[in-house]
């Protein structure tokens, strides 16, 4: 053992191999591979029974441009798009609090993070309890008399971005608590000191500074959303068909491996594509290092 | 070839040494099973060892191959909340033998599990139109009728069904049918027709199944034709009037919308039979409708994988199913009519009569059809 730390320590580029081996096995059995039989499915020929036939084609790559998965695909964007906006809209003003809130910080964080410990379906359920005709928001707003008739809330596009919302917002928030929290408060007092006004010191000196925040934050909840499928189906009433869905029923009810195998991938392009674009965006925009 | 039989042959072409280890995993592949699987096939069979081995594995026993003597173990792989809770302690207790007992929540999922090469399930619960897959794919063995006395307990409304002719691969185990739930106290006629899906007064207080196959069902009998129609002009009028539907309806919801019956969210529901009495037992003003025009009917009956290590454990346990106060308890506890006419719950559900049976249908596998009626209901939802 000594000897092979010895040998180690002299070679520089197999101690970095010996570092990257766990990682790299692990991503080769459980990414590389699956995609690759993924990709392999894609172009092969449907199974009567489910799975596939030898053979190629390119047909379930075709069969997508159906105008009626491309509206799918439209929707998806759409929801996933306006999440994306909406968690930065009410995840900022919380990150920046929590920030700046003292020593209350560390209890602020932990609320965020507690709805992790239930699993995404019982709190998505507990919002079907909410959202319901005879739901608790509806009773509320009954009782107070701010309405005669009960609000249709669920099963609307309306219930499925707030699940949506609900469910990534944390996402967002921790990676721009993270940026925001490492802002040096004497950046602010010299702006401030140079005459900058509390609009013109956050536009100049905190916005662009918790960019990388903003970036990570959104591509985690942008992606995830992106191939939601649970909450389209239960709060959508599956009437909000995203292409997670769609996917998902590929591979079920209507055992279509290959056309589930070729959405999967138009879904990963258009998730690349997203995250080039913002990468690169992103980085021009991040300031020099101060 | 049916996979099954491709592997087989895989299998034993690569223990004489006519394939090679790379060219199996390709094919094996090929055929649907996953890397991982097939590679472990392949150690378990001994591939690419000395030519001229005998190749070894499960896949070359005779699937008829049924032992004298209960073996001291049996898995059995069935949907959740399907027996009743002393179902397997007693069968256990009485056999010596013991139980491993897992769950699944759709036949798709079991059928993929197993599909991938899961091996070890010894009873497996599925609905009809699944075990003609489960036939066709070559993954079931046959039942052996001598090995089960109380046969004769079984109605004969559910013998010989038209997705295992002769009972050959299935013994059946509980039944229901698709209809109308309603709430008595909120609307006043039974809805007893799928047409009440378009009608006005309801807006917003209906749901349909989240289920391709029991909503279209439902619009393909509404204009007249068969449940497991593949016509493209049939599906198109049962489409039209689905879509119709999907503007008066607020969703497409399965389980949760028993719960939004008690409350009174849900007035009027596509809904199983079993589903409507768990609920009725919650809220006595929710009762079920059978539509005029017609229905599904589906028998879940109990199969034997062609793998199944325990087959003798297998026979055993479905025969002690078969026996009147073992089928009574599961159709109390479940809500769901039991097969064994024998067998008499504390609060029976009848057997359809001649003119309901008449007007229901078992639902058949769709095969090449698949596709266009998963074109139709993705069309059907995203409208």
């Amino acid at each position: 053992m000594r000897r092979v730390t010895r040998w180690l320590a002299r070679h520089d580029r197999a101690r970095a191999w010996t570092l990257l081996a766990p990682g790299t096995l692990w991503l080769l059995a459980f990414f590389v591979l699956p995609v690759a039989i993924m990709g392999a499915y894609s172009v092969m020929e449907r199974g009567l029974y489910g799975g596939v036939e030898p053979g190629f084609t390119l047909e379930p790559y075709a069969r997508f441009f159906d105008p009626l998965y491309v509206r799918i695909l439209a929707r998806t964007l759409w929801l996933a798009a306006l999440t994306t906006l909406l968690c930065v809209v009410i995840g900022y003003p919380v990150a920046y609090a929590i920030a700046g809130a003292g020593r209350w910080k560390h209890a602020l964080l932990f609320l965020v993070v507690l709805p992790f410990w239930t699993s995404f379906l019982v709190r998505t359920y507990a919002i079907m309890f909410l959202l319901r005709d005879t739901g608790l928001v509806n009773s509320a707003l009954l009782a107070l008399g701010v309405i005669d008739e009960p609000l249709t809330l669920l099963y609307t596009p309306g219930a499925v971005l707030a699940g949506l919302v609900y469910g990534y917002l944390p996402f967002m928030i921790l990676p721009l608590y993270a940026s925001l929290e490492k802002l040096d408060p004497a950046l602010l007092e010299a702006a401030e000191s140079l005459g900058a006004r509390p609009a013109a010191r956050f536009l100049r000196v905190t916005l662009p500074l918790s960019l990388p925040g903003l970036v990570a934050g959104s591509l985690l909840v942008f992606i995830p959303s992106l191939g939601a499928f649970l909450t389209p189906d239960l709060l959508g009433g599956a009437r909000q068909v995203m292409i997670g869905n769609l996917i998902q029923q590929q591979f079920g009810a209507a055992r279509d491996w290959p056309f589930g195998a070729a959405a999967s991938f138009v879904l990963m392009a258009l998730v690349l594509a997203v995250v080039y674009v913002f990468l690169r965006r992103g980085a021009s925009a991040l300031p020099e290092e101060v | 070839m049916s996979r099954l039989r491709e592997v087989a042959f895989l299998v034993e072409a690569t223990g004489t040494g006519a394939l090679d280890r790379r060219e199996f995993l390709r094919r094996a592949i090929a055929t649907g099973i996953g890397g991982a699987t097939a590679g472990l096939l392949l150690e378990a069979c001994g591939g690419g060892g000395d030519p001229g081995d005998p190749p070894r594995g499960d896949l070359d026993l005779d699937p008829t191959d049924v032992p004298d003597e209960i073996e001291d173990r049996l898995a059995i792989y069935n949907w959740s909340d399907y027996v009743a809770d002393d179902t397997i302690p007693r069968f256990e207790d009485e056999y010596g033998v013991e139980v491993t007992y897992d769950t699944y929540e759709s036949n798709e999922e079991m059928l993929a599990k197993l599909q991938a090469g899961a091996a070890g399930y010894d009873v497996v619960f599925p609905t009809g139109y699944i075990i003609e897959v489960m036939i066709a794919g070559g993954l079931l063995a046959p039942i052996r009728r001598e090995l089960l006395t109380n046969w004769g307990n079984l109605s004969p409304i559910f013998l010989d069904p038209p997705f295992d002719p002769g009972n050959a691969h299935s013994v059946p185990y509980l039944w229901g049918m698709t209809g109308v739930a309603w709430r008595t106290d909120r609307v006043a006629t039974p809805p007893d027709s799928w047409g009440v899906f378009h009608d006005d007064r309801w807006n917003g207080k209906m749901t349909l199944l989240d289920d391709a196959r029991d909503v279209i069902a439902a619009f393909l009998k509404l204009n007249g034709f068969s449940i497991n129609s593949t016509s493209a002009g049939e599906l198109e009028a049962a489409k039209r009037d689905a879509i119709e539907a999907g503007a008066h309806v607020r969703a497409f919801v399965s389980a949760p919308v028993k719960g939004q019956l008690v409350s009174g969210d849900v007035w009027i529901a596509q809904l199983w039979d079993g589903d409507t009495r768990q609920a009725a037992a919650e809220e006595p003003a929710i009762a079920f409708a059978l539509p005029r025009e017609g229905a599904p009917i589906y028998a879940d009956a109990m199969v034997i994988p062609r793998s199944a290590p325990h087959k003798r454990a297998a026979h055993a346990f479905m025969d002690y199913i078969l026996r009147p106060d073992v089928g009574a308890a599961i159709s109390d506890a479940t809500g769901y009519g039991t097969a064994n006419a024998a067998a008499q719950p504390a609060d029976p559900k009848p057997y359809p009569s001649a003119e309901e049976l008449a007007r229901l249908e078992f639902m058949r596998d769709l095969g090449e059809g698949t596709r266009l009626w998963d074109r139709i209901w993705t069309e059907i939802k995203s409208s």
